[in-house]
């Protein structure tokens, strides 16, 4: 989102495995000036503060060896 | 960040007027949803009647990326006939409201002769509008 102000942001994402095994994701916050925050596993979720960047964002990832279904992120922006 | 066991912060609610604010979703891989569910859908708050969505890196012509109003993210709400094919780089108009709470970005169909023809990987997508609140839901493609 951009632009983003000043306080606490929280993330959180959700799927399904295509195979019935255990999925696994990595969550990352990104942003201009704060140090990144990653998450993973099989529900990752994040929160934190920001500080007014110019731009803030979150980058999921497959970080396991399953197909993600229904992966669905809810965020809250500061 | 919370520890195991600990309750997650409350996230901060807030209310009111925000300003314009633009959502960029980048480096999203479509595939043809006409068997499967692969869209990307996301929900805002805003007490706009329409949102501005611009769509970068569709093929042209594009015939096969829609762009579409819609009111879940579990699946597609909305008749063909509320959906565009958007140009590249230009900016559409997607209602919003009562009935419709945010934007789907799906492929149907596909777009050229085998196993490529059936995805196609889109640059970014920006939806800009006035928030009432900095929550937001998406459903990502697979």
């Amino acid at each position: 989102m951009t632009p983003v102000g000043n306080g606490m942001y929280q993330a959180t994402a959700s799927f399904r495995s295509a195979t019935g095994a255990p999925g696994e994701a990595e969550l990352t916050l990104v942003s201009t000036t704060s140090s990144q925050n990653v998450a993973r596993g099989p529900g990752p979720a994040l929160s934190g503060n920001l500080s007014r960047p110019a731009e803030g964002g979150f980058r999921l990832r497959n970080s396991g060896s399953t197909t993600l279904t229904a992966v669905n992120l809810d965020v809250q922006f500061p | 960040m919370s520890g195991a066991g600990s309750p997650a912060p409350a996230a901060p609610t807030t209310t009111g007027a925000l300003g314009d604010v633009t959502l960029l979703i980048t480096d999203l891989r479509f595939v043809n949803s006409e068997e499967s569910d692969n869209a990307f859908r996301a929900l805002v708050d805003s007490p706009v009647p329409d949102l501005t969505v611009k769509v970068t890196g569709v093929p042209t012509p594009n015939r096969v990326i829609l762009v579409c109003p819609v009111n879940e993210l579990a699946q597609r709400s909305a008749p063909a006939s509320a959906c565009v094919t958007p140009e590249s780089g230009v900016a559409t108009r997607v209602p919003h409201g009562p009935l419709y709470k945010g934007v789907e970005v799906v492929q149907v169909g596909v777009s050229g002769a085998g196993p490529g023809g059936n995805s196609t990987a889109i640059g970014e997508i920006a939806i800009t509008y006035p928030a009432t609140s900095r929550n937001v839901q998406f459903r990502l493609p697979p």
